[in-house]
This record gives C-alpha cells, sequence and structure tokens, in this order.
C-alpha cells in the first residue's frame, strides 16, 4: 500500500511537470516530428513500391510471352501454306496479319529496351524476331512464295528466337521475384513501423488521459472544497445547525418581514465539566445531540435553531403564543433531560434558556436584531443566574436586575477592599433548654442606603472567585467578634462560618483558618465551618484531605443545606463532619404536612446513626420548634429564636437570652 | 496599355490552348482507302455487328492531336469516339467493356474512364489510313496529358489492333 501511495506521487509529479507550459510543448513538438518523420518514411515507402510496381507493369514479361504466340502464329500459317502446297490469297493475308503482329511485338520489345536497363537476353530475343520478319517481308515481296522454302528459311530464326525468348522470360521472373520479395519486405518493416507508432501514441496517448484524470479529479475536489466552503459559510460543521451567520440573516429577515416571532437564546450547562470529565470527544457528542434535540422541536414548531458558537444555541419560532412557547421550553429541558449515553457512559446535561418575543419588545421600542438579541440575552442570563437548568420568559425587570447585577459586580471587589461588608449574627439554640450557643455569620453588603443579603451577590461573588475573599473577611471578623465578646464578657459562644466549595480546590483554606485563630485567639473547637456540597467539589479525595486539615487544626465541620438536592448519602459517607444542618425546606411544611414529617424523621434516623449532631434551620413557629425536638433534633436555628443582627447587638440579645431567668419569646 | 491587355489576353488564350488541346475537335474526314479490317461489336441484344473503318467513319468523326505510350512524337489521330459507338449498339450502360486486340490481347475498360475521359477510336494517323504495323487499324487513343493527370491512367485504357468490343459481364 505505502509503495502503491509513493508510485501515485511519483506519477503525479512526473504529470505535473508534463502539464507545464514546457511540457506540453515539447510532447507536442515530439508528436509533431514523430508524424513528419513517420510520414516521409511512408511516403518514400510507397514512393518505392509504387516504382517497383511500375516497373513490373511495364508487362515486359507479357511482351515475352506474347512474341511467342505471334511466332507460333506466323509458323502456323506457313505450315497450312505448306500443306496446301501454294501460298493461295487467304493464307497470305493471314501471313501478312502475323507478320504485322509480329512486328509490332518486336517495336514494343525493342522500346521497353531502351526504356529500361538493357537485358541481355532481350536485346537477342528482338535481333532475333527481326530477323524472322526480314524473311518474313521478304517472302511477301515475292508474288508466289515457296512455303515449304520459307518454313526451312523461318525455322532456325524462330528457333533463336524461341530460345533468347525463354532466357527474357526467366530474367523477368526474376525481376518480379526481386519486386515482390522487396515489397514483402517493406511491408514486414511497415509492420515494426506501425507497431512502433502505436506504442508511441499509447504512450502518450495515456499520458494525456492521465492528466485529464488529474484534471478532472483536481477540478471535482476544487468543486467538493466549494461546496463544503458555501456550507461552512452557512452551517456549523459538527451540527449542521445553521450557523451565526445564517441565523442573523434569516432572523434579520423575519423581524422585516413584521411576522410575531420568539427568540430564544440556549446555553448548555456546565460544558466545560463534561468537556474535562469525559473528554473533547463526548462534548462534541453532547452538542451534536443538543443540536439534533433543538433542530426537532424548532421544526415541529415551524421555527429552526441554530448554533452560534461554543456552547450557545438559539432558535426562532414565528409566534408570540405565551402558551405554546412555555411548552416549547417545557419540552426542550425535558427532552434533554432524559439521559444521553456515550461510550457506555450516561451523561447529564442541563440548559438555560431565555426567551423574548417581538411583540414584548415592540411594545416599547421598535424591533430590530440587535435589540431583540439583547433581552433575550437578558431573559438567559437570569436563568443562568436562577441557578441554571431553567427558562425565563424576558420582562422589563430582567433587564434592571441584569444592571444591577453588573454595577454589583463592578462595585464588589471595591466593597471587598473598602469595609463596605460587614457580618451580621444569626443565633442558634439548643433545643433542649432554648439557650443560645452559638452564631452563624452572614454577610451584608452595605451600598450606599441598602443592605444587600448575600442571596443578591453571592453567585455574582461565586462566579468572579471573589467569595474566596469575602468568605476570608467573614471568617477573620466572626472569629474576632465571637473571641472579643467571650474574653469581654466570659462567654463561651461559638461561630459557625460558611465557606463556599471553592475553598477546597486548594489547601490555602487551612492557613487562612489557622490564621484567623491565632489573630482572634479564638479556641478552635469554638469555630464550625458549614460547607455546602456542589458541583464543584466533585474532586472529594482533595476534599476530604482539605477537611481532615481542618479538623486537624481543631475545628468543626458541619454539613450545611442538607436537603436541598446536592447532598448526597454517598457524601454524607465520605465526609467526615460533626454537624448537619438540615435545610429550611424540610420545615416549611412541617405543620401541614404528614409527608413532610415522616421525611425529617427519615432523616434525623440516618444523622443519628451516622452520629451526627442536628441543627434544624429555619424554624419560624414554636410548634416547628417542638416537634423537631420531639423527632430528636439537638439544635435549631430560626427567625423564631432571632434573626440575623449586627454582632453587638446579637450578643446583647442572646446574653439576656441565656439568662437563667429569662425563657425564650418570639420577636 | 491596349497592347498590354491584348497581349495579356492573347498569352492566356494561347497558354489554355494545351490545355484545351486535349479535347477531341470535330471534323470532316474525306473518304480514302483503309486497309481490310473488321471491328465487331457486340450489342445489347447479343448480336454481333461489323464495321469496316469506312463505315466507323459513318459515325460523327472527330481529330485529336496527341502522343502516346507507343509514340514520343504527338500525331494527329482521327476516328469516331467510343461514347458514340456504345450509344449506337445499345450499351452506352454498361459497367465496363471488354476489349480484343488482334494479337489475342484482351483488356477491360471501366464505364468511368470513358464517362470522364474522350476515348477516341482513331482509323487514320496523320491524315493515311490506320495499320497493323502502326498499331492500327483501330486504335484506342486518350489525350496523354489528360490520360496522365487522371486516375485511371494505364495502358490498359488504350488498347492497339481492336478487332472487338463486347459488354463485360
Amino acid at each position: 500500500m505505502e509503495s502503491k501511495a509513493i508510485s501515485t506521487n511519483r506519477l503525479d509529479r512526473i504529470l505535473d511537470e508534463f502539464a507545464s507550459r514546457l511540457g506540453i510543448t515539447t510532447v507536442i513538438g515530439m508528436l509533431l516530428v514523430v508524424c513528419v518523420a513517420v510520414g516521409f518514411y511512408i511516403h518514400s515507402v510507397v514512393a518505392q513500391l509504387e516504382q517497383n510496381h511500375s516497373s513490373f507493369r511495364d508487362q515486359n514479361a507479357r511482351n515475352g510471352h506474347v512474341a511467342l504466340s505471334d511466332i507460333h502464329r506466323l509458323l502456323m500459317v506457313t505450315q497450312e501454306a505448306v500443306n496446301a502446297g501454294a501460298m493461295t490469297p487467304e493464307l497470305r493475308k493471314d501471313f501478312t496479319k502475323a507478320s504485322d503482329v509480329l512486328f509490332v511485338r518486336v517495336e514494343s520489345l525493342q522500346r521497353s529496351i531502351s526504356e529500361n536497363r538493357g537485358v541481355a537476353s532481350a536485346a537477342d530475343a528482338t535481333r532475333a524476331l527481326d530477323r524472322i520478319i526480314t524473311i518474313a517481308d521478304n517472302a511477301m515481296t515475292q508474288s508466289a512464295p515457296d512455303p515449304k522454302q520459307l518454313m526451312a528459311d523461318l525455322l532456325p530464326a524462330a528457333a533463336d528466337a524461341r530460345r533468347y525468348l525463354v532466357q527474357f522470360l526467366d530474367e523477368m521472373r526474376r525481376e518480379a521475384d526481386k519486386v515482390l520479395d522487396k515489397q514483402a519486405w517493406a511491408v514486414r518493416k511497415q509492420q515494426i513501423v506501425v507497431l512502433a507508432n502505436l506504442t508511441c501514441l499509447t504512450l502518450i496517448g495515456s499520458v494525456a488521459l492521465l492528466l485529464l484524470r488529474r484534471e478532472v479529479l483536481g477540478r471535482r475536489a476544487r468543486e467538493n472544497a466549494e461546496a463544503r466552503v458555501e456550507f461552512l459559510a452557512f452551517y456549523d460543521p459538527l451540527t449542521k445547525l445553521p450557523n451565526r451567520s445564517q441565523f442573523q440573516d434569516r432572523l434579520e429577515a423575519m423581524i422585516t418581514e413584521g411576522r410575531p416571532l420568539a427568540l430564544l437564546f440556549i446555553d448548555l450547562d456546565d460544558f466545560k465539566l463534561i468537556n474535562d470529565t469525559y473528554g473533547h470527544a463526548a462534548g462534541d457528542a453532547v452538542l451534536k445531540h443538543v443540536g439534533t434535540v433543538l433542530s426537532r422541536i424548532a421544526d415541529e414548531n415551524k421555527g429552526f435553531a441554530a448554533r452560534l458558537g461554543g456552547d450557545e444555541y438559539a432558535i426562532v419560532a414565528p409566534s408570540d403564543h405565551i402558551v405554546m412557547l412555555t411548552s416549547m421550553c417545557q419540552r426542550i429541558l425535558s427532552d434533554v433531560a432524559e439521559p444521553f449515553s456515550f461510550e457506555g457512559e450516561s451523561l447529564e446535561i442541563g440548559l438555560s434558556v431565555g426567551l423574548a418575543t417581538s411583540t414584548q419588545v415592540s411594545q416599547s421600542e421598535t424591533v430590530t436584531l440587535d435589540l431583540l438579541s439583547r433581552v433575550t440575552d437578558f431573559a438567559l442570563y437570569a436563568s443562568k443566574s436562577a441557578g441554571r437548568g431553567c427558562y425565563t420568559f424576558y420582562n422589563h425587570d430582567l433587564e434592571g436586575q441584569y444592571q444591577e447585577r453588573r454595577d454589583m459586580l463592578e462595585d464588589l471587589p471595591g466593597a471587598i477592599k473598602h469595609g463596605d461588608l460587614e457580618i451580621h449574627l444569626q443565633p442558634k439554640v439548643t433545643l433542649a433548654d432554648k439557650k443560645v450557643f452559638g452564631f452563624e455569620a452572614l454577610v451584608r453588603w452595605r451600598r450606599g442606603e441598602r443592605l444587600v443579603p448575600p442571596n443578591q451577590f453571592i453567585l455574582i461573588a461565586e462566579e468572579s472567585g471573589m467569595v474566596v475573599d469575602i468568605d476570608h473577611f467573614v471568617l477573620r471578623s466572626a472569629t474576632k467578634a465571637v473571641a472579643d465578646w467571650n474574653t469581654d464578657h466570659g462567654t463561651n459562644f461559638s461561630v459557625s462560618v460558611n465557606l463556599s466549595a471553592l475553598h477546597f480546590n486548594s489547601v490555602r483554606i487551612i492557613e487562612w483558618v489557622q490564621d484567623a485563630l491565632w489573630s482572634s485567639l479564638l479556641n478552635p473547637s469554638q469555630l464550625t465551618l458549614e460547607i455546602t456540597e456542589t458541583m464543584e467539589m466533585r474532586d472529594w479525595k482533595q476534599a476530604r484531605s482539605i477537611i481532615g486539615g481542618l479538623r486537624k487544626l481543631g475545628c468543626r465541620i458541619a454539613i450545611d443545606d442538607f436537603g436541598t438536592g446536592y447532598s448526597s448519602l454517598a457524601y454524607l459517607r465520605t465526609m467526615s463532619a460533626d454537624e448537619l444542618k438540615i435545610d429550611r425546606s424540610l420545615v416549611e411544611e412541617l405543620e401541614s404536612s404528614e409527608k413532610a414529617r415522616l421525611l425529617l424523621s427519615s432523616v434525623m434516623d440516618i444523622a443519628r446513626n451516622l452520629e451526627f449532631e442536628v441543627t434544624i434551620e429555619g424554624i419560624e413557629t414554636r410548634r416547628q420548634g417542638s416537634i423537631v425536638q420531639k423527632m430528636g433534633a439537638q439544635n435549631g436555628q430560626g427567625y423564631y429564636y432571632g434573626r440575623p443582627e449586627e454582632p453587638e447587638t446579637a450578643f446583647s440579645a442572646a446574653m439576656s437570652n441565656n439568662r437563667p431567668s429569662h425563657q425564650m419569646s418570639p420577636n | 496599355m491596349k497592347s498590354l491587355f491584348t497581349s495579356t489576353v492573347s498569352a492566356f488564350l494561347l497558354s489554355t490552348q494545351f490545355l484545351w488541346a486535349g479535347q477531341v475537335s470535330r471534323v470532316d474526314l474525306a473518304p480514302i482507302v483503309h486497309a481490310d479490317a473488321v471491328l465487331a461489336v457486340v450489342g445489347a441484344d447479343g448480336n454481333e455487328i461489323s464495321y469496316t473503318p469506312a463505315q466507323l467513319e459513318e459515325l460523327p468523326t472527330y481529330s485529336l492531336t496527341t502522343r502516346t505510350p507507343w509514340r514520343a512524337a504527338p500525331a494527329r489521330f482521327e476516328g469516331i469516339l467510343l461514347t458514340d459507338l456504345l450509344a449506337e449498339n445499345g450499351i452506352s450502360e454498361v459497367d465496363a467493356i471488354l476489349v480484343r486486340a488482334e494479337d489475342d490481347y484482351s483488356t477491360v475498360i471501366q464505364q468511368a474512364v470513358w464517362e470522364s475521359l474522350d476515348i477516341l477510336i482513331a482509323t487514320r494517323v496523320d491524315g493515311k489510313a490506320h495499320t497493323l504495323r502502326a498499331r492500327g487499324p483501330f486504335q484506342f487513343v486518350i489525350d496523354m496529358e489528360a490520360h496522365e493527370r487522371s486516375k485511371y491512367m494505364s495502358s490498359t485504357n488504350m488498347p492497339w489492333m481492336a478487332n472487338r468490343i463486347a459488354a463485360d459481364q
């Protein structure tokens, strides 16, 4: 196979040489030379043949034969005269005619001798024939020639003539043979020439055909390349969906038409993770799969889907019916949620969808491509901010929200630096005696007039990585505040601080915690670190080793937001933690729902079996508190026991609460 | 000017004489004494008709000056046209004719030849009656130049001592 490839390359190179102008000119020149040479050669051979033929055609041989016949005729007439006894007038006439014919024959013979090279026997023959004619003419001058005498005179001359004529004929025959030999040889030679010519022409023909083939193949390759270029100009090669160019053109056209339409922007959630975890081949397969699904749904709704690039898609549908669009979005999310398998692995794919209709936009401004894209983008951004895997319909507020988020993103770094962040503390109580034993530290952002709660800026902080700085700030402030109060007032409060999962990618967090403990002089056992399992914490090994390191320092570890769906049982199994914080969502329906109570009870069992201390978050009524206490929870947190306050306020309230006579009362 | 014109025209005419020399020209022949000879023609019906030279000359007579393969110097031949003789006997549409000669020679002449060239059956040479020894008394003559130029050039088209013409089957 390799040698074949090499020789094909060689052949192609040789053909390329030929294909050059010089090459073609040379070949054509050679062709012409060959043709002319062959032409001349054949011409000369044919001329030669013709000459041979013509010399043969001179009928010299025939002359010889006919001369013998003429002599015979003359002798026969003479014999008749002998038999008759005399030369009758009729015989005389015949005799004259015979001698006349012989006369002409001799003339012919003489002419051919003079025209062609002298043949000795021909000369002899003509001389003998002349003698015969002389004898015959002499006889005719007599009025009554004697036949017998005549015969006697004629016979010797005739005998001579006959002999010489036969010799002449033999020579002619030899001539003829020579000519025939020459012809045969010439024809044989022709064979070789013809063969050589055919070979030459075949070679040249083959070269020409190969060149032609290359040309054709080249042209075909070019055409394919051009078709591909055209395709690439408007289509995405991986998913075969229309590309951004085509999307823009078509959308523009539809907007110009003025019909109501809806634009959806669809982004894959955590696509980078899929690529990193399963490889780029899997990533490509996911992109193709999503493209197929979106294309199908778009077709069903008489619209079209496009891949805008990376993990971004768009769908344009010619409708502004909210109900229909809603079901379309739901369909998109549910179809993509079906597990997709690649090489035996089952992959989960999530999408965020943003949608806007031209009708919505046209209420305030004229619809343009840019405007529609922008508002759809806001909707998409809202979906992403809301936690992904959902769809958002554009409304005017979104833009404001988007703008605000942008502003926060800009202001946050400054806020961290300039101390616009502050911590608030929410009390945690032991359910048994309702006494405050510690606080959870929560961060607030004082922005001008407002105090921005973390749920509004933590997501931005996490996306931009600034959450690390925020947590660091919280850690230092909270430990210091509690340690100082404990020192000043002889209390034994503990504090728990939330740590973003981002921390668990590097061991620096251990340094920071240690740092905070040393500078605040807080007892490590009074510091609880609350961790929420999220997607970012996939590297459990690393996380485990870091947690181990933190526990070595003497800190407590709490698993936060248990029950929100992220925390898996396996996680529980592998993480070494002290406390389990059960999310408010499990508490909300406790009073009304039997199912909620059963669920919580089961969770409590698990916690007890795994020897976790349990804190219930989100307790807002006394009844909720007593239910969970009955179930076996140790600690509680929630508005019922106290809202997050500034440290001074929180500490004071706690202390007054803990005084022996004081019972917890609702605020 | 005028003289130049005249000389040009006459030069042209003279030069083209050689071209037209191939044409037989109609002449009237005075009767003379011919040799004893007979040319037999086999008609369309298969009957043989014999012509003496004098009988032959009853057909329209023509004159042709030309050389032959046996005469280097041109001679004036007079006689009748082959085509007229064939027409007279109803065999002018045959594909070829077989001509026999006194010395038992025979040749076949194709229709194409007598259609494209004038074939004269000469009975007189240079004003005198044609004889055996002169390759007569009936000799097929074609203008040599025209004959050589044509593609039918062959001495087989000009049999001498002709004594018989028949359709070649």
